[in-house]
């Protein structure tokens, strides 16, 4: 993890309603930020896990996703694949601040790579 | 409406003037006149004088419950009787009035229609509806292959959704038409909505299919802060009508994954396959984490988005193409 991505990951809660974000480098430990009890670091974890496998169903099927987002009536998960393979995810509050930035942190992320 | 035309004319200025221009009034001497403005605009009520030639007051209310049932509509007579009164009632009139001879009465007769509309304004027709009821209402039209025009209004905006044999031709929603139009009147916070028959739209707007109009709503409507300047001010939304989305292909299966509509989607068992494993992902994020329904997931590649949608009871993917579709990098 370099610095300035985790310098950019410790932002991405500066919105009211991120709930928390993962960001997953090739060969390396997923860095997990929690920002909600509801959505502790464990569960944030799997999810990203769970993400990344979906990652490989979908492009299976023929779609090479850039981004994908799964919504819930109380949250929404968007994860954001880099041609590096770094996979970046993060749970907010629908119709939060937060989702209002989601377009900007997804080009963010893709720009860091 | 009332054959007696000066009484007409005597009460419009004066509910008018009560209503301090609250109320919009239309008058009407003959039933044909009245169905003529039904059918034109969205009214929240209507009196009936029930002394009428041809066709009296208790059969018209009788024909305009059955042709319009979230109608609220007040009897009115000179010569009340408790005959009349029930046959009025029960006829689907809510208030039966007798008509009043002196301005004392008249306002009396206001302030009763006034509270009639506005009880109706705070509850609506038939109770307030939440945006998830007006896109069943469509989905069940659509997928009933039904004919139908469905007039929706709230305090702020009216508007039409005209459907022949369950695909959506027309949308009109104040000055807005077409999609943009159709996506105003979905992301109506609450409102009102009645379905009338079909009649010929006066244009054709929409040629993309339902199935994607609603995904599209959906996805505005979650993506629509409440602060958004968009929606809070009436104003029509820029995904509405800045999309220039071009459909791939579509596949709603039911939720044993049985294809039931297709357009487009060479690999049809590929994507039922691929609607399953959403579905069961979505189960495992939603035991992972606490994020109550599933309702979608959207996927945006290079030149395309796909949304897929798992219910119970429905399966449903669609792919579209557009300018919009990738992030500016």
């Amino acid at each position: 993890m370099t610095p300035a991505l985790d310098q950019w990951l410790s932002r991405c809660a500066r919105s009211s309603g991120t709930f928390g974000c993962a960001v997953q480098l090739p060969g390396q430990a997923a860095v997990i930020r929690s920002f909600n009890d509801r959505f502790p670091p464990a569960s944030l974890a799997e999810a990203l896990g769970c993400l990344a496998e979906s990652a490989g169903v979908i492009s299976g099927h023929g779609l090479l996703p850039r981004w994908f987002t799964w919504c819930f009536e109380l949250g929404q998960l968007r994860a954001v694949l880099r041609a590096d393979g770094a996979l970046f995810l993060i749970l907010l509050q629908p119709e939060s601040p937060a989702a209002q930035t989601l377009e900007t942190l997804t080009r963010e992320f893709l720009a860091l790579g | 409406m009332d054959d007696e035309k000066y009484f007409l004319e005597i009460i419009r200025p004066l509910f008018t003037d009560w209503s301090q221009n609250r109320w919009r009034i239309e008058v009407a001497t003959s039933p044909d006149q009245a169905l003529e403005i039904l059918k034109a605009r969205p009214i929240d009520l209507i009196v009936v004088d029930v002394n009428m030639p041809v066709l009296d007051g208790g059969q018209f209310l009788t024909l305009l419950t059955r042709r319009y049932p979230a109608l609220k509509k007040a009897a009115l007579t000179a010569l009340a009787t408790e005959e009349k009164r029930s046959t009025c009632l029960a006829n689907g009139a809510e208030l039966f009035i007798e008509k009043p001879g002196t301005l004392e009465g008249l306002k009396s007769a206001f302030a009763m229609l006034d509270e009639l509309v506005s009880w109706k304004t705070q509850t609506g027709f038939q109770g307030m509806l939440r945006q998830v009821g007006l896109q069943d209402v469509i989905q069940m039209e659509c997928l009933g292959r039904n004919s139908s025009i469905l007039e929706v209004n709230d305090q702020t905006v009216s508007g039409r959704i005209y459907i022949q044999d369950g695909r959506l031709l027309h949308a009109v929603a104040g000055s807005l038409t077409g999609e943009a139009a159709f996506q105003k009147l979905l992301s109506l916070p609450g409102g009102a909505f009645q379905l009338q028959p079909f009649a010929p739209p006066p244009a054709r707007t929409l040629d993309t299919p339902w199935e994607f109009l609603l995904l599209e709503a959906a996805r505005v409507h979650d993506e629509s802060s409440p602060k958004s300047p968009e929606l809070a001010g009436g104003q029509e939304s820029p995904s509405a009508d800045g999309r220039a989305a071009r459909l791939m292909e579509t596949l709603i299966c039911s939720g044993q994954g049985a294809p039931l509509y297709q357009w487009q989607c060479p690999d049809a068992a590929g994507r039922v396959d691929l609607l399953q494993a959403i579905s069961h992902s979505a189960t495992r994020l939603g035991q992972l984490l606490p994020l109550g329904n599933f309702s979608r997931v959207e996927v945006q590649c290079q030149d395309s988005r796909a949304v897929m949608r798992t219910a119970p009871d429905r399966l449903i993917f669609v792919r579209v193409a557009g300018e919009n579709a990738t992030p500016s990098p």
